[in-house]
């Protein structure tokens, strides 16, 4: 059993957490200024043909 | 209100609200293409159904990949819900995980075999994130090759300036297998636009057999393709050790009776390891725990109870 003023989770677990919410902004903002996503997923949707199964 | 009943309503939302555009399925049908397309659902729900208003982010990735770019900003998209909630999203949200739910609880209706899957099969879906979702597109560029010299196109850029090679976007190589196209982007489809008929061949066949194939096994398994071969689950689910919401087992009050994993939708054995990838977050192993060992927490939480982890199996 563990000490009872121990913290739920380990501080790495915390750490990471944090660091991939900086990384998830930093990806959609990067993402966003690099290309026009509205344009490219709308695009992808009418163009997957894949999706329906013809190709 | 109970959780059940609440995660029923989510789920029923989940699958409404993500295919709203209900003008699609009138007199002269047309894909949603507004604003909200750019937004990366954490869900499998797809593109090409006629009345979806988000996208996939199977197919976002892929796409965004066929095209030779680094998918950052589905990626992004993806992972903010994967942080806050980790694999929430397929307990409560996801039209498919919804519709294998409702399939098993019809099959115990009508009496059918629960066939139970080995906890192996949850490396298939790692199998199709990588193979499918990311090798599949990048492998089947092609250089586009002018027909008459020969050689690939190559032309000037106009940002950069520097001479680059005209190629051929890739396949989106997992969306010719998902059954999820099929059932929405595929049969709707063709319903509403009959000349589609005169291009469906192979591919199309195969991807209905699979889509039976599945259908049929959603009766008698518990979300065997959320387990076995959902490369959205598989990337969420990577997410549960670290995202803010956290499960945690009070081993002090868990008997090991296990009959968590008997609730579980995807018979997962959380009293042994609380933030495995394959938890997706429903809840129901909290309500079906006589012992209140299971609760939610966030991953700040600092507990004073005598909480701990259990080791992973
Ligand atoms: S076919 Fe499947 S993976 Fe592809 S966009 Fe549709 S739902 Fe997503
Ligand atoms: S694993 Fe995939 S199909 Fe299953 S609930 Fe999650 S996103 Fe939906
Ligand atoms: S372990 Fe609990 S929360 Fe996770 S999927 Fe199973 S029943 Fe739902």
């Amino acid at each position: 059993m563990k000490d009872s003023k121990k913290r739920a989770f380990p501080l790495w677990r915390r750490g990471a957490f944090l660091f991939l919410v900086a990384l998830a902004a930093l990806f959609i903002a990067h993402g966003i200024e690099l290309l026009d996503v509205e344009e490219i997923l709308t695009n992808a949707s009418i163009l997957c043909l894949s999706c329906i199964g013809i190709g | 209100m109970k959780r059940s009943f609440l995660r029923t309503i989510s789920q029923i939302l989940g699958t409404i609200l993500p295919n709203a555009y209900f003008k699609a399925w009138g007199g002269n049908p047309q894909i949603y293409q507004g604003k909200l397309k750019a937004f990366v659902a954490p869900i499998l729900n797809c593109y090409a159904c006629p009345s979806a208003c988000v996208s996939c982010p199977a197919g976002s990735v892929q796409h965004f990949i066929a095209l030779k770019a680094i998918p950052f900003y589905a990626l992004g998209m993806i992972g903010a819900f994967g942080i806050m909630l980790g694999k929430a999203t397929c307990g409560w949200i996801c039209p498919f995980g919804f519709l294998q739910d409702l399939e098993f609880k019809l099959g115990r209706k009508i009496k059918l075999p629960h066939i139970k899957l080995p906890k192996w099969i949850s490396y298939g879906r790692y199998i199709f994130l990588i193979g499918l979702v990311i090798i599949g597109p990048l492998l089947t560029i092609v250089p586009m090759i002018d027909d008459e010299t020969g050689e690939v196109i190559v032309y000037e850029n106009p940002e950069t300036g520097k001479m680059e090679e005209l190629f051929e976007p890739g396949l989106t190589t997992y969306c010719k297998f998902c059954p999820q196209g099929a059932l929405q982007g595929g049969i709707p489809q063709v319903l509403l636009h009959p000349e589609l008929k005169e291009l469906l061949g192979r591919l199309f066949t195969t991807k209905m057999i699979f889509l039976g194939i599945f259908l049929l096994a959603f009766l008698m398994m518990k979300r065997p393709f959320c387990r076995g071969f959902c490369p959205v689950g598989a990337f969420l689910g990577l997410f549960n050790k670290v995202s803010l919401l956290q499960f945690s087992v009070d081993s002090s009050k868990c008997t090991k009776c296990r009959l968590c994993t008997y609730s579980c939708p995807v018979e997962h054995d959380i009293y042994k390891s609380p933030n495995s990838p394959d938890c997706n977050r429903c809840g129901a192993c909290i309500d079906a725990c006589k012992f209140g060992a299971i609760s939610v927490t966030n991953i700040f939480s600092s507990v004073k109870t005598e909480i701990e982890e259990p080791v992973a199996t």
